[in-house]
């Protein structure tokens, strides 16, 4: 093979037209989807306008549509992809130009999920540490991988029919939290993630997991998070049922 | 200058074979919702038939429609297809901690539990109860 063909999906936000380009990119052994799109720039001087930042994976900047599928074109190798590569902005978003999408809903979708460990100050000392146990660790460490790349609200097909639902990775991160030992507020994160949009809109679909580039398995997260929700309603009502008993009695 | 909205289309479930395989899955669930509605309504007919007419052929008219085996291998698909899908959803929701390997284990596991159990319930009650009547 002498060349790889990208098509590339195109958005001129100024004239509102979609179009598709075609480039060919030399063979090289060791080029990513990333790689190929910088040499497009660097070679052709294209006005393309795609996200990236890290080139390992780390920053989650780069994710794209890439024969059909998310993926993080840092992390995957042209070698192994069907000629010609089609490449389309993350699916679900709205597109701003070419491949940069707006995902800021999504982002905003994390703020249900209350992603930081609440931990209660007379417990410890101002210079005590909070040390985790690896036992302890393990529980949430499958979840804390997560990168917010949003591969999986472009994977989720619930999320692109109704943007309020919260989203697979928001439940990957409330499940990390909540397994967190140190945490003290996961009643308040259940009640938000338990809402009208919550978990259980999710269908389990599963594709989500299939598309972590971290393999944190969202669509497990948010199936124990329906489990939890459960357990944590039925709490919910005991306690308002003895609060109202014990009203009733004193009164 | 405009964003361009991107939402699924009417036929996105076909676009990819996971989104195809809930489909499925889905559509097995009202059809095995209907066929329990449906074997319910039959288990009443078939109960007031033998109480009240033993000996007429009226028993036998249902089982000689053509619809009835294809109805019932659909079913067996369907449930087989159902429980395939529970069983894989089932390590996932532990509380436990398991790897992706240990899931299969479990799956395997599960699937092995379900076909004893599904050979016990056919013996001892299914066939037993069939031999007595």
């Amino acid at each position: 093979m002498q060349h790889f063909t990208l098509r590339i999906q195109r958005y001129d936000p100024e004239k509102e037209t979609v179009f598709f380009e075609e480039h060919n990119v030399p063979w090289t052994e060791d080029f990513t989807v990333l790689d190929a799109l910088n040499h497009i720039k660097d070679k052709t001087g294209a006005s393309l306008a795609y996200r990236w930042a890290c080139r390992m994976g780390i920053c989650g900047s780069c994710g794209a549509i890439v024969n059909g599928k998310p993926i993080l074109m840092c992390s995957t190798f042209c070698r192994d992809l069907k000629q010609p590569i089609r490449i389309r902005p993350l699916a679900n978003f709205p597109v701003i130009k070419d491949l940069v999408v707006d995902t800021d809903d999504a982002m905003n979708k994390f703020r249900e999920a209350m992603p930081y460990t609440k931990i209660q100050k007379q417990h410890i000392a101002p210079t005590e540490e909070t040390l985790q146990t690896p036992a302890q660790l393990r529980k949430l460490k499958y979840a804390s991988q997560c990168i917010k790349c949003m591969l999986c609200y472009s994977a989720c097909p619930v999320y692109g029919l109704n943007k309020d639902f919260v989203g697979p990775a928001a439940g990957a991160v409330a499940e990390r939290y909540n397994k967190d030992s140190r945490d003290e507020i996961k009643d308040k994160r259940m009640d938000s993630m338990t809402g009208d949009n919550g978990v259980y809109k999710c269908s389990y679909i599963g594709e989500c997991s299939q598309v972590c580039p971290k393999s944190v398995d969202p669509a497990a997260a948010l199936q124990k998070l329906k489990v939890a929700g459960i357990f944590h309603t039925a709490k919910s009502i005991a306690k308002s049922a003895s609060a109202a008993i014990s009203s009733k009695r004193k009164s | 200058m405009k964003y361009l909205e991107q939402k699924p289309g009417p036929l996105w479930w076909t676009k990819n074979p996971r989104y195809f395989m809930y489909f499925v899955r889905e559509i097995n669930g009202i059809l095995l919702g209907f066929l329990a509605f449906a074997s319910i309504i039959t288990l009443i007919a078939v109960s007031l038939i033998w109480k009240y007419a033993l000996n007429s052929n009226a028993l036998f008219i249902g089982t000689a429609n053509i619809l009835i085996p294809v109805l019932i291998c659909a079913t067996i698909v369907s449930s087989i297809i159902h429980t395939l899908t529970w069983l894989d959803a089932m390590p996932k929701i532990l509380p436990l901690q398991l790897s992706k390997n240990r899931q299969k284990i479990a799956y395997v596991i599960l699937i092995i539990f379900w076909l004893g159990l599904s050979y016990i319930l056919l013996n001892i009650f299914y066939l037993s109860y069939a031999t007595v009547v």
